[in-house]
This record gives structure tokens, sequence and C-alpha cells, in this order.
């Protein structure tokens, strides 16, 4: 079963200095073995190189849930993030336009795509794609800004209109105008960002 | 598990789905199939950001290979990482955590706007610019003429003691012109995050743009497209150019009759859309005369 990262650690309703966990209290150096032990199981195969940096992405999202939360497990915590981070990283390699698996069970294998030389995997563009347009957002429009949250945390346009107690239909028509938007950007800029957008059909 | 066509066309629109890029007329009817598609439901379910991942943040394998990743920023994305980078505590301390330090991208970036870089040789995409022709050469001898000709394309603004100046534009410059300040890549719809030093602007020489390859014409069909060119202060039009986009070239020169206010300005690029019904593209500079 998939462990939800969330329930080895403890939920404020806002982030507290008083309930961090200090960096000193947690062995990182034996969460990374940990991370990269686990990670080497599941990508036997990979290059050692691509294993530091997922293994380094573990513990980058492990420090900012320190930071966020007191954690209560983190070696079960490192466990979730390794399975996460592995799904992640076979999506990656599938390129932009790949299948899309269920989150599998932590012990099963998934199907790796034959590695492209010439195409590193590195960061999620997925991810940065969100981050792009958020930021976008939060600098030129407000509305569009709270919208792509709510929607980027849900993954739901009817979760999003319930919780702005809005028809579904409106939300869809509000958000019309900041697709536009971003259509645009995808037209106008270069970098890697977009060019995935663009490779991945979706612009 | 479903096979139908419906199915098959909801999971290739997941993708898509997933980062708010969905036609509206397409959404609700993925919307109402995923709400009876557990298959569907389940493979969006990776999709969603981990705990401690936010996207409001700098993804994780960002920061995780930092050295790398950040030299392909480009553009707006490089400008929107460093711009969150100046105000987020948290990610900084993550970069901070994974050893890494976010200087060397801020560095470039202030580089960059403050034009202390030399402008890198003519790019290859403008081949197609020498190969278009008679029309083109014809063009570009038109707006050599203009050039040298301030009053054929100059309109006013204030100089030092509040009198207009007026305002030539220059195109297709030499983008070694002495003095040249690079443009980055264009923020969109609203000013650029940083004010980009230009330094004193006179008749002298002018303030000499060189301009990024989104301000370039990808092809000779948007190369025909208008342009529109205006230098506004605090809200007004002050300059104003229009012109076929393949005109401007490399760079660009703003020449003022006498010396421009010290101050901010506002340079705007409009291109006229690709297709009728379209938005025109619009892209800002907030340039800094001293």
């Amino acid at each position: 079963m998939i462990v939800s990262p969330s329930s080895n650690v403890r939920r404020s309703r806002r982030t507290s200095p008083l309930r961090r966990t200090p960096l000193g209290a947690i062995d990182w150096k034996a969460l990374r073995a940990h991370a990269l032990q686990g990670l080497r199981r599941k990508l036997r195969a990979t290059p050692a190189s691509t294993i530091e940096d997922l293994a380094q992405e573990v513990m980058v999202t492990l420090f900012r849930l320190s930071q966020r939360e007191a954690l209560l497990n983190p070696e079960a915590l490192t466990n979730t993030l390794v399975h996460r981070v592995y799904v992640d990283h076979v999506r990656r390699m599938r390129g932009p336009t790949g299948r899309l698996d269920p989150l599998p069970d932590s012990d099963s294998p998934l199907e790796l795509p034959a590695q492209d030389p010439a195409h590193e995997v590195g960061v999620d563009m997925l991810q940065l794609f969100r981050f792009v347009v958020l930021e976008h957002f939060k600098q030129h429009d407000a509305p569009c800004h709270e919208l792509a949250t709510d929607f980027f945390a849900e993954l739901s346009w009817a979760s999003v209109a319930r919780r702005l107690q809005v028809r579904h239909n409106t939300v869809i028509k509000r958000w019309s105008r900041c697709m536009v938007q971003i259509r645009e950007l995808a037209y106008s800029q270069r970098g890697p960002v977009w060019e995935w957008a663009r490779e991945a059909r979706i612009v | 598990m479903s096979t139908s066509p419906s199915h098959d066309w909801a999971t290739r629109r997941l993708l898509a789905y997933s980062v708010g890029l969905m036609p509206e007329d397409e959404l609700l009817r993925l919307e109402e199939h995923l709400a009876g598609c557990p298959d569907c439901r389940a493979r969006l379910a990776p999709l969603k950001a981990a705990a401690g991942a936010g996207a409001g943040h700098l993804p994780s394998s960002l920061i995780a290979t930092w050295p790398r990743s950040s030299r392909l920023l480009e553009g707006l994305e490089r400008e929107l990482v460093e711009a969150h980078l100046e105000d987020c505590e948290e990610c900084r301390a993550a970069l901070a955590f994974a050893g890494h330090e976010p200087v060397s991208l801020l560095r470039t970036g202030s580089d960059l706007a403050s034009g202390t870089r030399r402008a890198p040789a003519p790019s290859r995409r403008h081949f197609w610019a020498w190969a278009s022709g008679l029309a083109s050469a014809a063009a570009g001898l038109l707006a050599w003429a203009a050039a040298t000709h301030p009053g054929w394309h100059s309109s006013h603004t204030f100089g030092t003691m509040g009198r207009p100046v007026a305002v030539a534009f220059e195109f297709a410059l030499d983008s070694l012109t002495t003095g040249a300040v690079r443009l980055p890549e264009p923020g969109f719809r609203a000013r650029a995050a940083k004010p980009i030093d230009v330094g004193v602007v006179t008749n002298v020489s002018g303030m000499v743009l060189i301009l990024p390859p989104a301000l370039q014409p990808p092809s000779p069909e948007a190369g025909a497209r208008q342009m529109v060119i205006t230098l506004l202060k605090d809200g007004r039009e002050l300059a104003s150019h229009t012109g076929p986009f393949f005109t401007l070239g490399d760079a660009i020169r703003l020449r003022p009759d006498g010396r421009l206010e010290a101050g901010d300005y506002d340079l705007r690029f409009a291109l006229d859309p690709a297709a009728a019904g379209e938005p025109a593209l619009v892209w800002f500079y907030r340039l800094r005369v001293r």
C-alpha cells in the first residue's frame, strides 16, 4: 500500500517554527543512505548519477516537510518519497507523450522505458510548468492565480467550484480566460518548459 | 476497467487536464468521465503534487539538479524562478540544504538585465530575412533611410527641461553597437520584473536595444506581420512606430532629439495576431533612464 506522506507528519493549521523538526534531530546522512538504497533496488539498471539526483530530490522534499511539520517517522516517510520519486521518474522517462499509469503499490515494479542518452531526465517538467504558470499568475493576475492554485492542489474543477461556491460551468468559464494567457505564453516564449508543453501537445 | 473510445480519449487527455489546459468544451466531458471512471482517477492521482512539493514552490527536482538545470532556463521561466527565489525563504533554504546557492542564477539574470554582456553572433534564424528577396531588401533600405532621417519615424516626448523631445526609431542595427543593452526574453502583458538600466540617453548615442529571439520573426510569414513599438512614461504614450516585424532586425535604437528625462519608461512591443479573432501578442520592458 502507498502511505501518504501526510500520514507521517504532524499537521498544524499554520506552519510554526515551534512545530518544525530541528535540523539536528534528524540523521540526514542515514536517511540519504536509506533513500539511495531504496532507489537502487527499484532502478537497478539506472546510472549512479541519476540515482544520486533522485535521492537528492527525496532529501529536498523531506527537508521541506521537516521545515513545515514535525516528522514522526522520517524513515517511513523516506520510503514513501522514494516510491513517489521512482514513479515520477518513470513518467519523466516516458516523455511528454508517454502513457500515464495508476500509482502502483510500493512493491510493484514499473515497466521502464529505454534510456535515451540524448535526452537527460532531470527536472520534472510537469511540475516546473505548473510552477511557471502559478508564478506568472501570482505576478500578473490574482484571480487566475487563485484558480490555478486550487486546481493544481485538487486536480478537479468540480472541487474548485464547490470551494468557491459557484457553479461548475462558471469556474470553467473563468478559467478559460486564464488558459488563453497560458497558450499565448506558450506561443511567444522559448525555453524547456514551453518546448515540453508544445511537445506534449497541450498548448 | 473501461476500454471504450471515450475512455481511450480520456486517458490521452489527462496530462493536458492536469496542467489546466483543456478546451472549455472538453473539460466538462472529461470531468463527467472522471466522476465515473476509477481507472482514470487512478491515472490522474500520481500527477498530484506530492506533499512538501506544492506547485507554488520550485520543484524539488529542479533544486536537486540545480547546477545543471538552472542553466537551461530561459526567458520568462528564468525570470519567474529568479523572482520567486528572491521572495521565497523556503526555497532558498531548500537550495542551501541541497548544497547549492541561488547566486549563480541571480547574477546571470542581473547581468542580462543590465546589459553587461555583449551581444551574441547574429542568429541563424535571420538567414531567411536575407534570403527573402528584393521586397525585404527594399523594405530594409526604407528602414535605413528612415533611420538616417529621424523625422520620418519620430514623435515627441519630454526632455530634462520639460520641453517636447522628438524620439526617432532606427532599425536593423548591428548588435555590436557600442553601449548596446541586451533585452532579456520578454515577460507577457506586463512590465518586466526588474527595470533594465539603460543609462543616460542622449541624441548622440541614443538607446540601442538588442532584441531577444522572441522579438525576431521565426518565419517569413511571421515577419510580414505588423509590429507596433510604443514608448510610454507613466502609462502615457510618448512615441510610437508601426511597421513589419522583420524590419526590426537584430537591434533597434531610440534616439531622442535632446536628452531623455531620467526615470522609468515602458517599451511595448505589440505584434498583430496571426489570424483574425486572436489577440495581439504584447510584450513590455521597463527601462530605467539615468
